[in-house]
């Protein structure tokens, strides 16, 4: 197993026991980085066919959102992962009739790059919206205007009159809602 | 649809999922529940046998399946999940399925050296294997459940050892029923339907198993 491989899998392994505690974030990521690996397993797998790629990774990522269970923590996490991957792809290219192949070990480990920055941003609009959702529209937008400091709230004096009640309002659902975080 | 679109939809529904030991735990405790009556019962069975050597013989074959049951049943949860890991249980399977028959070849070897007189035919045998294939679907049929539950990889493989482990289990509860004084009987009868269930459950297994 090539030092590569090791990496990606401790970090998905890590993703994986965060997200069976219900960590949202967690799973999103997990998620979102297995797609990167089985792409890339795919295209390995169908070089004539890599238009047809995406239909067997959603089909790919339905299976193992769907049987997460059957994943015990005992073996490598890629290694699973393989084996529902080449199953699906197996079952995908007899359903048109196709020949499939013995399924050589996959080596381009270091070729895989897990795209960290976009999960990360794609991860704190999913926390702004977590959080905001207990909040009206009229709130919602006082605090989209405000500007947070180092430790106060400031807002443009144009507007600090009509969003100066809607934003205290905001603030004290959000520490009704997330103030034992604080 | 796009990817991206999908890996949202799928985060929304990540809830916690029911936990796949809870229907293994129900197949072992069927399986150690029945295995705890069948000794209590072999014990009262044994009471009635006379003769040392046919006791002898009983257990013999009693232990022979469920060792057969045991390692069965071991590769079977192997295979209900990617990479499942059966270890020594292949080695424990052949092991049990040779003690079965030595048996067997032993009394054949007898009986062609003019030793023993003794043989059975194949409609005595014949028209019991039926009822236990018979009695033996419904856990073929629980233990298929629990496969399109699980992620096989290997169906067919999936589905016949799904066939062997209801076979096995409908022997033993066979051996402890019947009152069959030729235990070479029941060796017979258990063999034949473990092998027509293996052929049953490999045949239905790549059909019926889907995820």
């Amino acid at each position: 197993m090539s030092n590569r491989q090791v990496d990606i899998e401790q970090e998905l392994n890590s993703l994986w026991v965060h997200s069976g505690f219900g960590d949202d974030l967690c799973y999103l990521q997990l998620m979102s980085e297995l797609a990167v690996v089985l792409r890339k397993f795919l295209e390995h797998l169908m070089p004539d066919h890599s238009n047809e790629v995406e239909d067997v990774l959603q089909v790919c990522l339905l299976a193992v959102h769907l049987k997460r269970h059957t994943y015990v923590g005992t073996g490598w996490i890629t290694d699973w992962l393989y084996d529902i991957c080449v199953f699906k792809w197996m079952l995908y290219q007899r359903q048109r009739g196709r020949t499939t192949k013995p399924v050589m070990a996959f080596d381009q480990w270091s070729e895989i790059v897990l795209n960290q920055t976009l999960h990360s941003a794609h991860a704190s609009q999913i926390d702004i919206g977590k959080i905001s959702r207990n909040l009206s529209a009229k709130q919602r937008l006082a605090v989209e205007r405000a500007q947070m400091g180092d430790s106060s709230v400031c807002i443009s004096r144009a507007t600090q009159g009509r969003h100066d009640a809607d934003l205290h309002a905001a603030i004290k659902v959000l520490y009704k809602h997330w103030g034992h975080l604080c | 649809m796009l990817t991206s679109e999908l890996i949202q939809m799928l985060c929304s529904d990540h809830l916690p999922k029911r936990s796949a030991r809870i229907p293994l735990s129900y197949f072992f405790a069927v399986g150690v529940l029945t295995a705890i009556s069948f000794y209590s019962f072999n014990a009262w069975h044994l009471s009635k046998l006379g003769d040392l050597v046919y006791r002898g013989y009983f257990q013999y074959l009693l232990c022979c399946q469920l060792l057969i049951y045991a390692s069965s049943a071991k590769i079977f949860v192997a295979l209900s999940r990617p990479r499942g890991y059966a270890g020594y249980a292949i080695s424990m399977l052949a092991i049990g399925l040779l003690l079965l028959w030595i048996p067997v070849l032993l009394a054949s070897a007898y009986q062609r050296l003019g030793l023993s007189a003794e043989a059975i035919s194949l409609n005595d045998w014949l028209p019991q294997v039926m009822w236990m294939v018979l009695f033996a679907l419904p856990w073929m049929v629980l233990l298929f459940m629990h496969l399109r539950f699980m992620a096989p990889i290997h169906l067919r493989l999936s589905g016949a050892m799904a066939g062997l482990v209801s076979g096995t289990l409908t022997a033993m509860l066979q051996l402890l029923s019947g009152k069959e004084e030729n235990l070479s009987f029941y060796i017979y009868s258990d063999s034949f339907t473990m092998v027509l269930l293996i052929l049953i459950g490999a045949l239905l297994g790549s059909r019926w198993i889907r995820w």
